[in-house]
């Protein structure tokens, strides 16, 4: 008997072991209730990412079916896009040099929305946003630009009565933190592409962006009237952009159009009231709509000039080759109504 | 020898003994480990599309004929609607080629630390997705399009291309993608 004890013992240590699965419990309704579907972040970790590169051995990345006017073929030829984190050296350096995107705690999101509470009353809403954006400290909230403003009472639509509200006079600061994303997780993002023209390399043509951050951009879409409708918020901040054309052979190149500090924070589409739609139409062209503000009421155009979907565009410095073109804004655009539609040539 | 079986025989004991029920809370530190290692290579209609009969002009039920810029791979038409009712249709046409990658992980991870002070707050667990070190592509190529119909062989068949995208190669990556619920689910 002795020498079954230790299996005994151990038998017995298993089995008393089996109480920690009755601690499952049930879940009361308000434990229940609490329970809610949210939202899948995601985060890329030390990521980067080269493609095209290495043309000598096969690799293309090419966008055809673009003709120029006297009917050649010209195609796009893609001889290296690039993610990687700071310091790329122009795409020299990816491999080995990641980023991360996105932070833990304030990922890429995908979730779906109750419509209620952003003015989409009885949607579910599809939304993709990126890191989200912190109150500014010297800026207006959610935005890089610190503002000097001005009080302005004037019509909205043509004809249509008059609003006030505060716009924008000049800009007095970038103020980044408001970015989630750390210095240390702004991207380089980069192109180098070939025009080939019949079949013939023509130029070579570089694009290079260091420090970049799209905190705060979302896509919303939803389904209303057997359509889908969205919502887009695009803000893009861009240290340093630098395009240059090279030959053909990626020589003699020309002058370097350097833009500092490019701030992009543009919305399109106000909730239901202003939807953006895509269309495809019958003969097979397509047209891109902003929705009209046009015959809405008073308190619509009142809150649409103070809390209204706008476009500001700022540059803190352009320079080409060794001048300096000083800085560009563009503020305070709202698009009334827009829509664009394709043409067969 | 009696005494090297006893003495064995007691080690075994102790160490039976010492196997205690585990409290729910220890068993919530109980996480599946180890994971997934995938390979992948996919062709796509690398002999013929989706028609099986053949539509006006480019349009062919098979890659085999001789027509040139057959168009004979994959179509994915979509009804953009409207109240108009207008009915135009958003088209990725021709979609064909070879995908492949090796190498893909899947697991599970805990965060509590690192990733500069964030791990700590986090502290909690993420499907990682290890990203393969390269992806290959042999002739992979689509077309964006905007359409009058959703099929070629429909009646009044009209197409505007609007750019092709052609792939051949390799693209190099690294890293891992990290996927979490947000909010409190």
């Amino acid at each position: 008997m002795t020498k079954y004890l230790p299996l005994t013992v151990l038998l017995s240590g298993l089995f008393s072991s089996f109480p920690a699965l009755a601690e499952l419990q049930l879940l009361d309704d308000s434990a229940l209730g609490n329970v809610e579907g949210e939202g899948i972040g995601l985060v890329l970790e030390d990521f980067a990412f080269e493609a095209g590169e290495d043309v000598a051995n096969g690799n293309r990345l090419d966008i055809s079916g673009i003709t120029n006017k006297d009917g050649d073929d010209v195609v796009l030829s893609i001889s290296q896009f690039y993610i990687a984190g700071a310091g790329s050296n122009q795409g020299a350096d990816v491999i080995g040099n990641p980023v991360n995107l996105g932070r833990l705690l304030y990922p890429y999101n995908i979730e779906l929305v109750d419509g209620d509470e952003i003015g989409i009353d009885g949607r579910a809403v599809f939304e993709f946003a990126s890191p989200a954006r912190f109150t500014g400290s010297s800026s207006k909230a959610y935005s890089l630009l610190g503002y000097n403003t001005e009080s302005r009472t004037e019509s909205r639509f043509p004809g249509q009565a008059t609003a006030s509200g505060e716009r924008i006079d000049s800009i007095s600061a970038i103020d980044t933190s408001v970015l989630s994303s750390r210095d240390s997780e702004l991207a380089d993002i980069g192109v180098r592409f070939d025009l080939e023209v019949d079949s013939v390399r023509a130029q070579s043509l570089q694009a290079h962006a260091s420090g970049v951050a799209v905190d705060g951009s979302s896509l919303r879409l939803w389904g209303a009237d057997n359509q889908m409708v969205s919502n887009i918020n695009l803000n893009l901040y861009i240290q340093d952009l630098t395009v240059f054309a090279c030959d053909a052979d990626g020589n003699n190149c020309g002058a370097d159009v350097n833009l500092q500090n490019f701030v992009l924070e543009s919305q399109l589409g106000y909730g239901e009231e202003q939807p953006v739609t895509f269309e495809v139409e019958a003969d097979g062209n397509f047209t891109v709509e902003v929705g009209s503000i046009e015959g809405k009421t008073t308190a619509f155009y009142n809150d649409f000039y103070t809390q209204g979907p706008r476009t500001d565009i700022y540059i803190d410095k352009v320079m080409v080759g060794d001048a300096d073109f000083g800085s560009a804004t563009v503020a305070n655009l709202q698009i009334q109504y827009l829509r664009a539609t394709s043409r067969d040539l | 020898m009696k005494k090297t079986i006893i003495t064995l025989l007691s080690f075994l004991s102790v160490s039976a003994i010492a196997m205690e029920p585990m409290s729910a809370d220890d068993m919530g530190m109980v996480t599946g480990q180890g994971g997934v290692y995938l390979s992948g290579d996919l062709t796509i209609n690398e002999n013929g599309g989706p028609l099986n009969v053949d539509g006006p002009s480019a349009w062919q039920a098979s890659c085999d004929t001789a027509t040139a810029d057959a168009v004979c791979g994959a179509r994915i038409a979509v009804n953009t609607g409207d109240n108009a009712g207008s009915s135009g249709w958003f088209v990725l046409d021709n979609i064909r080629g070879r995908f492949s990658f090796e190498g893909l992980t899947l697991k599970t991870r805990t965060i509590n630390s690192g990733f500069e002070g964030d791990g700590a707050a986090f502290n909690s667990d993420v499907l990682e997705v290890g990203l393969p070190n390269s992806l290959e592509y042999e002739s992979v190529s689509l077309t964006v399009a905007n359409s009058s119909s959703a099929r070629p062989t429909d009646a009044n068949f009209q197409q505007t291309n609007i750019f092709t995208l052609n792939i051949n190669g390799q693209a190099n990556l690294q890293g891992n993608l990290l996927v979490y619920p947000t909010g409190t689910p």
